[in-house]
């Protein structure tokens, strides 16, 4: 999974059918000090996410796996919506 | 299946039922040699790893599923071990 930030929604006129229905939202990757790194994407809500919150989302088949059948086609999916991340410094150091 | 050293934990009250009672852990990839490199990423731990351990991760989805007992679990990757010692000749 990676950490993201929601910046918004997009809102299809002409799609696959199983992406009816669906919430699709634009969202930030984020590294572990929430800075963002790589370009938006857009993942399928699962979680209610609102603007701006920061969400853990899931990549490939499995961000679907969960949905009724048949899956949507879609290869990202926001899976928890964060409270807090704690990041230890010293773990990070170099050399053993 | 990645080399990586824990880094940290995320807390998330409102997530995926079926993580409920699972970790979730900040891991960075590292090197043989603990160099890091490429970005960190976050992952379900079930053996009990903790901050600064280094972990073998399965980052294959199938697999993750696989080591969890539920193909139908949205997760991409696992903690499968934490690594005592790396021998290299």
């Amino acid at each position: 999974m990676i950490l993201g930030k929601i910046l918004g929604a997009v809102v299809l006129s002409k799609m696959d059918e199983k992406l009816k229905g669906k919430t699709l939202l634009i969202v930030q990757p984020l590294n572990e000090n929430e800075q963002p790194f790589g370009k938006p994407l857009i993942a399928i809500d699962m979680m209610g996410a609102g603007f701006g919150e920061t969400i853990l989302m899931v990549k490939g088949k499995e961000a679907v796996l969960r949905l009724p059948e048949p899956h949507p086609p879609i290869d990202y999916g926001v899976n928890a919506i964060v409270d807090d991340i704690f990041i230890v410094k010293e773990a990070k150091k170099r050399k053993e | 299946m990645l080399i990586c050293k824990v880094i940290g934990n995320v807390v998330a009250t409102k997530k995926e039922p079926k993580f409920k009672g699972k970790k979730i852990l900040v891991v960075q990839p590292i090197e043989v040699d603990g160099e890091p490199y490429g970005n960190s990423f976050e992952t379900i731990d079930i053996v009990q790893a903790g901050v600064g351990d280094i972990v073998l991760v399965t980052v294959q989805g199938s697999s993750a599923r696989d080591a969890l007992g539920d193909m139908k679990m949205p997760i991409d990757s696992v903690i499968v071990g934490i690594i005592d010692e790396i021998q290299m000749d």
